[in-house]
């Protein structure tokens, strides 16, 4: 994940999409049991993925600042397209 | 994988009187009260064309973003959904370390069975379409013990933050909000095609109390007995807590969210057209009166008898479902498309569950009910907003 600053009020960051498809899905190794708990578990989901994100910096960019209350630019990745095949 | 800009905006949706979530024991016949962080609550644009609603936190992202031609995609934090699907600590902890959020389209999800919420009563006849104003749909979050077991306060999504989530998306849709078009956060023009809005009404929602019992109240096993407890004991403050009695009959709808596993559906209002009635009617039997009451249940079902699987897009979906009840929608009997995305995606309305919610659900009204039915009774119910 990518993060920056664009002027004083807004963020810009991007998730990046190799990574997070790398993520999705327990794919690149792990636990096996946990993969299928987890499988198991949010079965009533139908296709999903799972991801992670950093949501502290998530959140950090997109609080507006106290002296402006302009919007924040979240660029993110993966929520439309994201599938577990 | 596909990259999205979203812009987004705070969008709060508090009374400026509500500084505080409300922790009501019903054992001990008392109640406490604790400040709220700050909103977080955002909606916003995708560049491109699109809409996102979604709450971010320092330890979780929840909501959802419309885009074509992928559709409708949801984002939920993982930690309450292995908790509540009694995953087991450590698998927890270690799947916990890997992954933090779930991420899905609507159309790939699985379906839903429910049974009927909706007694076939007349909606109420209140008089001819009316051209949308900005109106203000205020509204009383309350919860079981369950739900407080549910969305504890060490969860990344505490209840009281989960019942602004929800309502936040209810937001959008009763706002026809287009927010890139108004950085004040005000009402902005109901024409973007993306909200699916019908233009026959336009409600911000604000919320005046987020609160929940810790013990005691309702706890029935039933919707039905729960939305009548609900009508009894949501109004009772003092001696419980925080100032007079009563309170919650001034606002335009008490939505009730459970984190019961009900026995007989997943969710049911109190009549068709109650938004904006407490009075006498709101202590008969919801199956025959009327009350600006409803109840859903955010917990996966348990019932052979029915299919509910708590997602957070089937969340939303049963409480827009519920609210558009108070507002004087029946369900919808007979299929009927609606589509969004200008037309390039059609699918189900929110008040046809005959098919569960499922990937053909599409967060609209039928355009002739909201002109019809509920424009005309949210223009005579509720007040308009300031400015």
């Amino acid at each position: 994940m990518r993060l920056g600053r664009i002027g004083p009020c807004g963020a810009h960051f991007v998730l990046a999409g190799v990574a997070l498809l790398a993520l999705a899905c327990g794919s690149g190794g792990g636990n096996n049991d946990d993969e299928q708990t987890l499988r198991e578990a949010l079965r009533g989901f139908g296709q999903f993925s799972v991801v992670r994100l950093d949501t502290a910096a998530l959140a950090r960019v997109s609080r507006p600042s106290s002296r402006s209350p302009c919007r924040s630019r979240a660029r993110t990745a993966a929520w439309s397209s994201a599938r577990c095949d | 994988m596909v990259e999205r800009e979203v812009r987004l905006t705070l969008r709060n949706l508090r009374n400026p009187a509500l500084t505080e979530f409300v922790l009501k024991d019903g054992a001990a016949g008392s109640g406490s009260s604790m400040p709220l962080p700050a909103p977080a609550t955002y909606q916003g644009t995708v560049r491109d064309g699109g809409v996102a609603v979604a709450t971010v936190t320092a330890a979780a992202v929840e909501g959802s973003m419309l885009v074509a031609p992928e559709g409708w995609s949801f984002i939920e934090p993982l930690e309450p959904q292995l908790r509540l699907h009694e995953v087991e600590p450590g698998a927890r902890r270690r799947l916990l370390r890997k992954y933090n959020h779930i991420v899905y389209n609507t159309r790939r999800t699985a379906p839903d069975q429910l049974p009927r919420d909706d007694p076939g009563r007349p909606p109420v006849v209140v008089g001819p379409p009316q051209p949308p104003a900005p109106l203000v749909m205020s509204v009383v979050a309350d919860g079981d013990a369950a739900l407080w077991r549910a969305y504890p306060l060490d969860s990344v999504m505490p209840f009281w933050l989960k019942q602004e989530t929800l309502l936040n998306g209810v937001d959008w849709l009763y706002n026809c909000v287009e927010p890139d078009a108004n950085a004040a956060n005000a009402y902005a023009e109901c024409d973007n095609q993306f909200d699916g809005g019908s233009g026959a009404f336009q409600a911000r929602v604000r919320i005046d109390r987020l609160e929940v019992w810790t013990s005691g109240g309702p706890t029935a096993p039933t919707r039905r007995a729960v939305l009548n407890q609900s009508a009894a004991m949501t109004h009772q403050s003092s001696p419980l807590c925080c100032g007079p009695p009563h309170t919650a009959g001034r606002s335009s709808i008490v939505h009730f969210f459970s984190g019961t596993a009900f026995t007989d559906g997943a969710g049911e209002a109190f009549g068709i057209g109650g938004l904006n009635y407490y009075g006498p009617r709101c202590r008969e039997d919801a199956g025959t009166g009327l009350c600006h009451h409803a109840v859903s249940q955010l917990v996966a079902s348990q019932s052979p008898s029915f299919t509910f699987n708590g997602t957070a897009f089937e969340q939303l979906a049963l409480v827009a479902h519920e609210i558009g009840h108070n507002n004087n929608a029946n369900d919808i009997m007979q299929f009927e498309p609606v589509c969004w995305l200008f037309d390039t995606q059609c699918g189900q309305t929110l008040m046809f569950t005959a098919n569960g919610f499922n990937g053909e659900m599409l967060f609209l009204y039928v355009p002739l009910v909201a002109e019809m039915e509920m424009g005309p009774l949210m223009a005579s119910q509720l007040p308009r907003a300031p400015g």
